[in-house]
């Protein structure tokens, strides 16, 4: 069977592509959108591991993490709303009140 | 009974007065005559217990009085008595008590009459417990005690400019003196904390019978200074001699002592006459075996001693304030006591005895010296003794005290007999001390200074003598004999001039004798003086006719130059006492000596290098702070910048942080 | 775009670099045969169980952080003062 390090290096690539889609994209759809594939690479993550030692932990934990992800999504998109209302654009670039 | 009743009374000697100074420091306004009374009981009670101490050590000297108390670390408080204290402290509560009884009258009608009696009685409280004390750093911190009255008290009449000005000189110059003393007592317990390998249990450091049992051991001690070698024991008596230099005025520290002539005759009388002047001579005496166990200082202290006694002699003879050539003769008579002292080199033990006698009686015919002139002053109202002339026949009870005091200065007696003024018997044997050194040695400095030194006594004085109380008035003055109650103490102090060196002569100098062979201390002085390379002669007393004549025969000439140029005014003097002749210049402008110290050391180089270096030292430090200030506003500049508010940095620095964190932690830990 | 993309590139790409040297150095600790289950090809048998013995606890708090998520997300999605 394939070894174990193939499934985490690929989820350490799925893990990479998303955060060069959050450094890069000022769209905020598209930053919640590789923030779920940063998810997603974990669940991944986890599945192997759970697969590999034998047990079932891991999966049910993948379990937890989609549920949790979703939510995010949730609020993450009613944020994103509330913006919109507030400035006609989501270009997350021009929100920076916060800075020194 | 008797002697354990004294015993517990001594510690009240400096403490009457101390109390005293209190009580009219606070309440004094409120007293009549300004308090004066509370000092005079206080010291009355003082004398009285010293004399009673001091008769009960001649009648048995082995025993002396010794009580110690710890203070700290190894330190003590403590009480010695011996010979030499008890000398020291009946002479001093004497000539206080009967100076304040003098100062009655003297200070009367004074704004801050009160304030001068608790001076005074704080005064009388330090010296005393300056006699008396039985460890060094108490001698050092009473001697301080005495530089502060004498401050206070030199500028008593603080709102004139010129005496402000004479205090802070006084101070500066004898704290040039006391930073030299503390020098040599730092050294000298440095030393003793190493041959001792720390504080000795049982006994108490820096006291005087520790310091003694050490000498032998501080004398093999060597150190090397640029170059040379040095013996401890030579540095810490030098050191020690520099603090006696500042205080009793002697050359080059003496400039301050005619300058302090600025304050209350009265004052002048007590501190600079008597007492203060004097304490810089009883710690040479006190510390006398460490003294002549090194092997150069006793010389240096003779002839520093020597110098100054023919230096202060060759200012007085011109001077025209009366107070001012009195000042010029203390400071040559402390230069005979400091010379009798450094002939010890020669006479061992017996130089104590000789310097003390001379001291004892110098206070008494000095004291009544100024007391005199206080009373011209008071009744007269001016000090120039060009504008006096013919007081005697105002004021005949002062001319006569002071003429007697005159002859005790001069040193008028009849050799080889019991007939003579004080002063005779005990610069006569200053004299032939000096002789003897003179002539076992084969170096005849000291002895030639001290011979000339006589002879300008003997012209200064008459000279004062013959200017202020006899010929015509000079200038209009009104005046008037002194009220009794300043007449008296006149009076009692012209009799002991007069006899109390004949009565007393052979068996004061032996009571002294004693005074490191007793209870408290038992030293061989011989065995000391070997270890100072000294060699001790006996003293013969069995000179040729002419030797023992000498002074008598200078004295008597010193009074014919003043008969014929002051009384008979045959000679004249015309242009050789005017500042067109060089030599008359020099000496009246005290050899330029306060151009010299004042303008020229201290002002322009001591100053100009202070405010050089101070104001470097502020370039320095505003720009060493000024720069921390800037450096950090600048680095928070460029730090401030990392929050940019915008997130995608945010996750890209916390991403870059935990890569470099991991890689970080394989390197060094081996880990994953 | 406020991190320039080569620089973003670089992040990434370290950030791959050190997880897969990582991985591919560890020796894991596996199974050398996927257990094979006859019956239960798809696990979901296992998982049910899983879930509702050991891990009901969780179970019970994510449906409660689902149900307050998605009302919140409602209701700011709604906006103010429109209710």
């Amino acid at each position: 069977m394939i070894p174990l390090n193939f499934y985490l290096g690929l989820s350490a690539l799925l893990f990479s592509i998303g955060l060069y889609g959050v450094m890069t994209h000022q769209n905020g759809i598209r930053m919640i959108m590789c923030i779920e594939l940063m998810l997603n690479s974990a669940n991944l993550n986890l599945v192997a591991f759970s697969s590999y030692t034998g047990t079932l932990n891991g999966q049910v934990f993948a379990i937890f993490s989609i549920a949790l992800a979703a939510a995010e999504a949730a609020v993450g998109f009613a944020i994103l709303m509330a913006i919109y209302k507030m400035h006609d654009k989501i270009n997350l670039d021009e929100l920076k009140i916060l800075r020194w | 009974m008797v002697k354990t009743a004294l015993e517990e009374l001594a510690f009240l000697i400096p403490l009457l007065p101390a109390l005293a100074f209190v009580i009219t420091f606070f309440f004094g306004k409120k007293m009549p005559s300004g308090g004066a009374i509370v000092p005079i009981l206080a010291i009355a009670a003082s004398f009285v217990i010293s004399l009673m101490i001091t008769l009960r050590l001649l009648s048995n000297p082995e025993e002396a009085i010794s009580q110690s108390y710890s203070w700290f670390a190894g330190l003590n408080i403590g009480i010695l008595i011996d010979p030499l204290a008890a000398v020291m402290l009946s002479m001093v509560s004497f000539v206080s008590l009967l100076i304040h009884i003098y100062a009655v009258s003297y200070m009367s009608g004074d704004p801050g009459e009160s304030r001068y009696f608790a001076e005074t009685a704080l005064f009388t409280a330090a010296m005393l417990s300056l006699a008396l004390s039985d460890n060094i750093l108490q001698l050092f911190v009473s001697w301080e005690l005495v530089g502060l009255c004498s401050y206070l008290l030199i500028g008593f009449w603080y709102e004139r400019p010129s005496a402000a000005a004479a205090a802070k000189k006084a101070f500066l110059t004898t704290r040039v003196g006391d930073v030299m003393f503390l020098t040599g007592i730092i050294v000298l317990t440095s030393d003793l904390l190493k041959l001792a390998g720390g504080f000795p249990e049982g006994t108490y450091l820096l006291r005087f019978d520790e310091i003694f049992s050490y000498i032998p051991q501080l004398s093999a001690l060597h150190s090397n200074i640029f170059g040379h070698e040095f013996s401890h024991l030579n540095i810490i008596t030098l050191l020690f001699f520099g603090g006696a230099v500042g205080k009793s005025g002697q050359f080059p520290l003496h400039v301050w002592l005619p300058d302090a002539m600025e304050g209350p005759t009265t004052v002048s009388a007590l501190i600079h006459a008597a007492t203060m002047v004097t304490a810089g001579v009883y710690l040479v005496a006190r510390t006398f075996p460490m003294f002549i166990a090194a092997s150069d200082t006793l010389m240096v202290v003779a002839y520093l001693g020597g110098f100054t006694a023919l230096f202060a002699g060759t200012m007085g003879i011109v001077m025209n304030d009366l107070k001012r050539v009195l000042a010029y003769s203390t400071i040559s008579q402390l230069g005979y006591m400091m010379l009798g002292l450094g002939l010890g080199s020669a006479i061992g033990i017996e130089a104590v005895g000789v310097s003390l006698f001379h001291l004892i009686n110098h206070a008494f015919f000095k004291a009544l010296l100024f007391l005199c002139a206080g009373s011209v002053i008071h009744a007269v109202g001016t000090q120039d003794m060009r504008e006096l002339g013919g007081v005697r026949k105002v004021m005949p009870i002062t001319a006569v005290t002071m003429t007697i005091a005159a002859l005790a200065l001069a040193g008028f007696g009849i050799p080889g007999t019991s007939i003579g003024t004080s002063g005779f018997f005990s610069k006569d044997a200053i004299i032939e001390a000096a002789y003897l050194f003179g002539k076992h040695n084969n170096n005849w400095s000291p002895y030639l200074f001290a011979i000339a030194a006589a002879l300008l006594t003997s012209i200064y004085i008459f000279r004062l003598i013959f200017m202020t109380f006899t010929g015509k008035p000079r200038s209009n003055y009104q005046g008037h004999e002194s009220p009794a109650i300043m007449t008296i103490p006149l009076s009692i102090l012209a009799l002991f001039a007069l006899v109390f060196g004949g009565l007393t002569k052979t068996g004061f100098m032996a009571f002294l004798e004693g005074t490191f062979a007793n209870s408290f201390v038992n030293l061989d002085i011989g065995s000391l003086a070997v270890l100072g390379q000294n060699e001790l002669v006996q003293a013969a007393g069995h000179e040729s006719l002419l030797i023992q004549w000498l002074p008598m025969i200078v004295a008597i000439v010193g009074l014919a130059i003043a008969f014929l140029i002051y009384y008979l005014r045959i000679v004249k003097l015309g242009s050789l006492a005017s500042m067109k002749n060089p030599v008359y210049r020099l000496l009246y402008k005290r050899y330029y000596q306060h151009e010299i110290y004042t303008e020229f050391f201290s002002l322009r180089i001591v100053y100009g290098v202070i405010a050089f270096l101070s104001q470097v030292l502020d370039v320095i430090i505003d720009s060493i702070v000024e720069g921390i200030g800037i450096l950090t506003v600048g680095v928070s500049e460029e730090l401030r910048k990392i929050q940019t508010g915008v997130v995608q940095t945010y996750a890209t620095g916390v991403i870059v942080g935990v890569s470099l964190l991991i890689i970080l932690v394989k390197l060094l830990m081996g880990v994953l | 775009m406020r991190i320039n993309r080569p620089l973003a590139f670089l992040v990434a790409l370290l950030f791959t670099a050190v997880v897969v040297v990582g991985v591919f150095g560890t020796s894991w600790n596996t199974v050398s045969e996927l257990p094979q289950n006859p019956e239960d090809q798809s696990n979901i048998e296992g998982i049910g169980m899983l879930l509702f013995t050991r891990y009901v606890v969780p179970f019970e708090v994510i449906s409660i952080v689902l149900l307050a998520s998605l009302i919140g997300a409602i209701y700011m999605a709604k906006g103010e003062g429109n209710r």
